[in-house]
């Protein structure tokens, strides 16, 4: 069996005990008044046994030599950094606001993962930024978070102006 | 008369000026999405959920979306022909064909052929939509909760034609789609489940943030990963329309690959997808020149794009009139639905006819509007196909970013889309697919609901599922799907639409 399969059935043979019990503890019901746990147990318990069906399908096949891992020859390192600027781009939105997060997000995308030149970088990001405001903010009115960061900057600035 | 009746006023919805917009906006974007390889019409329509909610009515919101499914397969036929690439799994069959013609400096009239053909074949798989959704949908106002507890369980059997790999994985990943369908409020207890006090679960998992990690996010992961350089199309189309010994070969084509579409869409599991490799193999086995398929027989493009084309129309049928998502891009649709406030199922037409009948005659101006917008802007789509795609996946990224923030103005669901994003990217590499997933996570909890329902008005007797004649009925097909296969000893491989 191969070590991406002994993985795999490790994860779903966990996901099927933890909703079996959850879904106990929700409460099965009877069968003429089905509790809310009611499906999901069920459900787990297939789950669970499908797994042991695909582990005997998997069981006969012999580890092939010289096959290919499962990442190789693929470029890890975009996933890495596609993953990371978007979590950052989820956790900096309410914080530095739309434009300035989607200028930041857009312009790491295209240096970082695209290879892209400062100019082009620099140009193609604040173009996406201020289109992507026109279209969303402006014309299909989503209301975009101005950042709570970025607002206080501007008030204590404003302060300072005053 | 009264379906003549119930066209005249569709085509009053269809073609209202803001309706006809929506179509246009609809086609041209599925026409772009299908040139792109991997952008396929799930991950589109996915992402332009947020868009659509903002739509003002439900019409015009399906109406779009409708557009971009079919204009997809329009689109798709282009990379096949130029580049040898498919931009959808139902234009596969054309780069066999299309791509020799091609490089026999015929990239025009193969182009041309496959816009007239979809057009016909999308034309006449409107007619039959028009005239088989009414008597279906009628007969399907006596469901109950039984019944439709007993559809549901049918369309949880498409999965044995809608995997492409294995069944056990596939039901396996139905299975997770059902439990994660559950999440959060229990409607008949008012019970919280499995949202551990996080308040974003306690209304459920959203279905666009995880339809958009599924697709959208893992469609970008997975062609980031990629280190190899498309191939740019680099020579002049010209002469777009097919000579009359074009269209003498390809007239029959045309018109068994309508029909042979229309009847393998309807099907579950069918769609766009297996009815193009059927049309091609048949008009090999009955061309008097086998021999030229495979190198640059028109045939061969004319019949599996009207194939494909009439697929995805008749696709509709189940989904409109029954609630049943036939393929994964309908089971978008039925989620699309379900948010916009509309139920799809045989009450659509008697409670919503300006949506079933406003979206039906839009499907008619929309192939108008793809035949007048394919052939002129073929020179746009090859245009498109150069741009390189470490510019146009941060595009697609920031689509779905704010996609997903626009419907709650929430990060959570950006996470949970992220979060949804890997696990596509994982369970695609370990050989898993999202289909059989975003069917059971959409129909989940209809099942479920369905299910109780009926087990607490037979007083938790089963036997009220077979006890039904209908209920019956549709069990008896049910377990002649899951076990024809086993019977045939040859599962009919049928990809899902989800590129």
């Amino acid at each position: 069996m191969l070590t991406k399969e002994r993985i795999t059935l490790v994860f779903w043979f966990a996901l099927s005990f933890f909703f079996c019990i959850e879904s106990y503890r929700l409460g099965l019901g009877h069968a003429h008044a089905p509790g809310p746990g009611f499906l999901s147990f069920w459900v787990s318990l297939v789950v669970g046994l499908l797994g042991v069906v695909l582990f005997l399908q998997e069981k006969g096949k012999k580890l092939v030599k010289g096959a290919a891992p499962l990442f190789k020859g693929k470029n890890l390192r975009n996933i890495i950094y596609a993953n990371v600027f978007l979590y950052c781009y989820a956790g900096l939105l309410d914080k530095i606001g739309f434009f300035l997060c989607t200028l930041l997000f857009i312009g790491f995308c295209f240096k970082v993962i695209g290879s892209k030149k400062w100019k082009v970088t620099i140009w193609s990001s604040v173009s996406v930024a201020i289109g992507a405001y026109m279209v969303f903010g402006w014309w299909l009115a989503v209301k975009l978070p101005k950042g709570k960061w970025v607002e206080s900057v501007l008030s204590l600035a404003g302060h300072l102006w005053k | 008369m009264e379906i003549i009746n119930n066209i005249l006023y569709g085509f009053s919805v269809s073609l209202q000026p803001i309706n006809l917009l929506y179509c246009l906006v609809g086609v041209f974007i599925g026409s772009l999405v299908g040139v792109l390889p991997g952008l396929g019409p799930v991950a589109s329509i996915s992402m332009l959920l947020p868009v659509a909610f903002r739509i003002p009515t439900p019409t015009s919101a399906l109406i779009m979306l409708a557009g971009i499914y079919y204009g997809a397969q329009y689109g798709g036929s282009t990379t096949s022909i130029l580049v040898n690439i498919p931009g959808e799994a139902s234009t596969i069959v054309t780069c066999i064909d299309g791509y020799q013609m091609a490089r026999q400096g015929r990239a025009g009239p193969a182009l041309g052929i496959a816009a007239f053909g979809s057009f016909i074949a999308g034309t006449l798989a409107v007619v039959g939509l028009t005239l088989m959704a009414p008597p279906l949908a009628h007969y399907a106002l006596r469901f109950g909760p039984p019944e439709y507890a007993s559809l549901m369980f049918f369309a949880f059997t498409i999965l044995n034609y809608i995997a492409r790999e294995s069944i056990v994985k596939a039901f396996m990943m139905a299975g997770l789609g059902l439990m994660l369908g559950v999440v959060g409020m229990d409607f008949m207890t008012g019970q919280h489940r499995f949202s551990y006090g996080i308040l974003a679960l306690e209304d459920g998992l959203g279905i666009v943030p995880v339809v958009m990690g599924l697709y959208g996010i893992s469609e970008v992961l997975i062609n980031i990963e990629e280190t190899a350089i498309r191939p740019v199309f680099k020579s002049k189309i010209s002469g777009l329309l097919p000579n009359r010994q074009d269209w003498k070969e390809s007239i029959g084509p045309i018109g068994r690959g309508s029909i042979i579409g229309f009847f393998f869409g309807i099907l579950p599991g069918g769609g766009p997808v297996i009815p193009p490799f059927i049309s091609y193999a048949i008009e090999k086995r009955i061309s008097k020149h086998p021999e030229r398929f495979g190198h640059g027989a028109i045939a061969g493009v004319a019949g599996p794009e009207s194939a494909n084309n009439a697929g995805v129309t008749s696709a509709f049928i189940p989904m409109l009139t029954l609630g049943i998502p036939a393929t994964a891009t309908m089971a978008v649709l039925l989620g699309a639905l379900i948010m916009l406030g509309v139920q799809p199922g045989p009450l659509l037409m008697q409670k919503a006819p300006e949506i079933f009948w406003g979206t039906v005659t839009s499907m008619y101006t929309g192939n108008v509007m793809l035949l007048v917008l394919n052939l002129p802007l073929i020179a746009l789509w090859v245009k498109v196909l150069k741009v390189p795609y470490p510019i146009l996946f941060p595009l697609i990224l920031l689509l779905c970013l704010i996609g997903v923030y626009s419907i709650h103005n929430t990060f959570i669901d950006i996470i949970i889309m992220n979060v949804f994003g890997i696990v596509g990217y994982l369970v695609k590499k370990m050989g898993y697919e999202g289909g059989p997933f975003i069917l059971a996570f959409i129909l989940g909890p209809l099942f479920e609901n369905s299910l109780r329902q009926s087990l607490m008005m037979s007083k938790g007797s089963f036997s009220i599922f077979y006890a039904r004649p209908i209920c019956l009925i549709i069990l008896i097909v049910a377990f002649a799907m899951i076990v024809s296969p086993l019977i045939l000893r040859k599962r009919v491989r049928i990809g899902d639409d989800t590129r």
